[in-house]
C-alpha cells in the first residue's frame, strides 16, 4: 500500500524532502514507522510526532492510503 | 473609548468586548521575535495589564526581527525596554517588567497574577516549565515555536483542553532542538507567528471564534502551506503532572543553568547583594555594604552565610566563574541567584556613579 508522507523542520532537512510516497505493509502505526526508519535511518531516535490524517496519533491502526506527517517539536521563537 | 472604535464597531466585539480585553491581563513571557508583535498588538488592543518578563539585553542581531525594540535600546534590558514601548503605544495599559529569568523558583509568584499566558520562548526547557505552571494554576497558554521559515502555533491548558505534553509527550535531547541563533530565522517568521498569538489571545479575551485548543496550527512561509493538526489530552501525563504538583521532568532538568543579569536592569536600591567571586588579590578591590566577598573555592562552605530572601548576583572579572558560582547556588539552595554579566571593572564603575 502507498503512503504519502509529510516531513516538517528538522525532519524534513534530514531526508532531504517535504513529501515522498513510502510504500508499506504494515498495519500500525508504529510497524508504518519501523518501516519509515529502514528507508531513512537518520530518523532513528529522532524525535517527532505521527500525524495520520490530520490527527496526531503515535500509536494504533494504520489507516489504509493515510496521509501521514512527522512533526518534530520547534524550539525557535 | 474613541481609541478602540474599529473595535467596538465590529459586532463580535462591540463596548461589551473591549471592556473584557481592557480587564484582562496578559503575561508575556519572553521578548524575542515571537512577543514583540504579541507586545506590539496587545498593547494596541487595550490589553488592560502586561505582564512581561525576560532577563536578556537588547543585542544588535535582535533588531532584524524584534519590531518593538530600536537602536537605542541595544545593551539595555528587554522587558524594561518592552515596558517602555507599551507606555508610548497606550499609557492607560498598566505594565509590570521582570528582569529575570523564568524560573521553577519564581513561576507560580508571577504567572498567578495574570489571565492568559504567552509563550514567546525559544528554549525547550522553558516551554515545559510554562506549560507545568500554566496546568498546575490553571491558565490558558497561547504558544509559538518556530524553525527557519517554519512555525507551529496552539493554545494549551484552555478550559482544561490538551497542554504542550499532550502535544509532545517525549522531551528531546537537548542537541536536537537549536534555537534561531543557532541556525537563522527569516525575520517576518516570528512576527507572522506572533501576531497569530495575540490573535489567538484577543479570541480567548472575546470567546470568539475558534481556538486552537486541541489543534496545531503548522505554517511553512516558503511553500505558503497552512495545515492544523487535531490533537487529544492525555490524561495520564495531565494527571501525572497534578500529582507532583511542581513542574517535572524525568529526561532533563527543567533549572535554567545560565541565569545572566546585567547592571542595565538593576538599580542600586534593588532588594539585592553583589557576591565577589574572585580571589582576594584580585583587582579592582570593590567595597560597599551590598558586596560580600566570598572566593569561588569557598563558596560551598560559606555560601549558606549570606542566604537570605534578597537576590544574590555573583560577579567576577569574565563571568567564567560567576555562572559556576550561580549554577552551584540554584542548584543547592532555595533562592535567586544571578550571575553579572559585565565584570568587576564595569560593576566598580556603576556602584561609583
Amino acid at each position: 500500500m502507498e503512503y504519502t508522507v509529510r516531513y516538517y523542520g528538522q525532519i524534513a532537512e534530514l531526508v532531504d524532502s517535504n513529501e515522498e510516497f513510502i510504500f508499506s505493509e504494515a498495519d500500525t502505526i508504529q510497524r508504518f514507522i519501523k518501516d519509515l526508519i529502514q528507508i531513512h535511518p537518520i530518523l532513528k531516535g529522532k524525535t517527532f510526532q505521527v500525524v495520520q490524517n490530520n490527527q496526531i496519533k503515535r500509536e494504533g491502526a494504520l489507516i489504509r492510503k493515510a496521509v501521514i506527517d512527522l512533526l518534530p517539536q520547534f524550539s525557535g521563537g | 473609548m474613541t481609541r478602540y472604535k474599529r473595535h467596538i464597531a465590529l459586532n463580535e466585539i462591540g463596548a461589551k468586548g473591549q471592556s473584557k480585553i481592557n480587564n484582562t491581563s496578559v503575561l508575556v513571557v519572553g521578548v524575542g521575535g515571537l512577543g514583540s508583535p504579541v507586545i506590539e498588538y496587545l498593547s494596541r488592543a487595550g490589553v488592560g495589564v502586561i505582564g512581561i518578563i525576560d532577563f536578556d539585553n537588547v543585542e544588535l542581531s535582535n533588531l532584524q526581527r524584534q519590531i518593538i525594540f530600536s537602536e537605542d535600546d541595544l545593551n539595555k534590558n528587554k522587558a524594561i525596554c518592552a515596558q517602555e514601548y507599551i507606555k508610548k503605544i497606550n499609557l492607560s495599559i498598566k505594565t509590570k517588567a521582570y528582569s529575570e529569568a523564568l524560573t521553577i523558583r519564581n513561576g507560580s509568584e508571577i504567572i498567578q497574577q495574570y489571565d492568559i499566558i504567552v509563550d514567546g520562548t525559544d528554549d525547550v526547557k522553558i516551554r515545559y516549565l510554562l506549560n507545568d505552571f500554566c496546568v498546575l494554576l490553571n491558565k490558558p497558554l497561547v504558544y509559538a515555536a518556530l524553525y527557519k521559515f517554519e512555525g507551529q502555533i496552539s493554545v494549551f491548558n484552555y478550559k482544561e483542553g490538551p497542554t504542550y505534553r499532550c502535544l509532545f509527550p517525549i522531551i528531546p535531547k537537548e542537541d536536537e532542538l537549536p534555537n534561531c541563533s543557532q541556525t537563522g530565522v527569516l525575520g517576518v517568521v516570528p512576527g507572522i507567528l506572533g501576531i497569530y498569538q495575540a490573535n489567538e489571545v484577543l479570541k480567548i479575551i472575546l470567546d470568539i471564534g475558534d481556538v486552537l485548543s486541541g489543534s496545531v496550527l503548522s505554517i511553512n512561509l516558503l511553500k505558503n502551506t497552512h495545515t492544523t493538526f487535531k490533537f487529544s489530552k492525555n490524561e495520564m501525563e495531565v494527571n501525572k503532572l497534578i500529582e507532583k504538583g511542581v513542574p517535572y521532568s524525568d529526561s532533563i532538568s527543567l533549572m535554567n543553568s545560565d541565569y545572566r543579569i546585567s547592571l542595565n536592569s538593576l538599580t542600586i536600591d534593588d532588594k539585592c547583594i553583589f557576591v565577589d567571586v574572585r580571589n582576594e588579590d584580585e583587582e579592582p578591590v570593590i567595597i560597599h555594604k551590598k558586596i560580600h566577598h566570598i572566593p569561588l573555592g569557598k563558596l560551598k562552605n560559606e555560601i549558606s552565610n549570606i542566604i537570605s530572601d534578597k537576590k544574590i548576583i555573583f560577579f567576577c572579572s569574565s563571568g567564567k566563574r560567576s555562572i559556576k558560582a550561580s549554577n552551584f547556588t540554584n542548584k543547592n539552595f532555595n533562592v535567586q541567584s544571578f550571575s553579572l554579566k559585565e565584570g568587576a571593572l564595569m560593576l566598580n564603575k556603576w556602584i561609583n556613579e
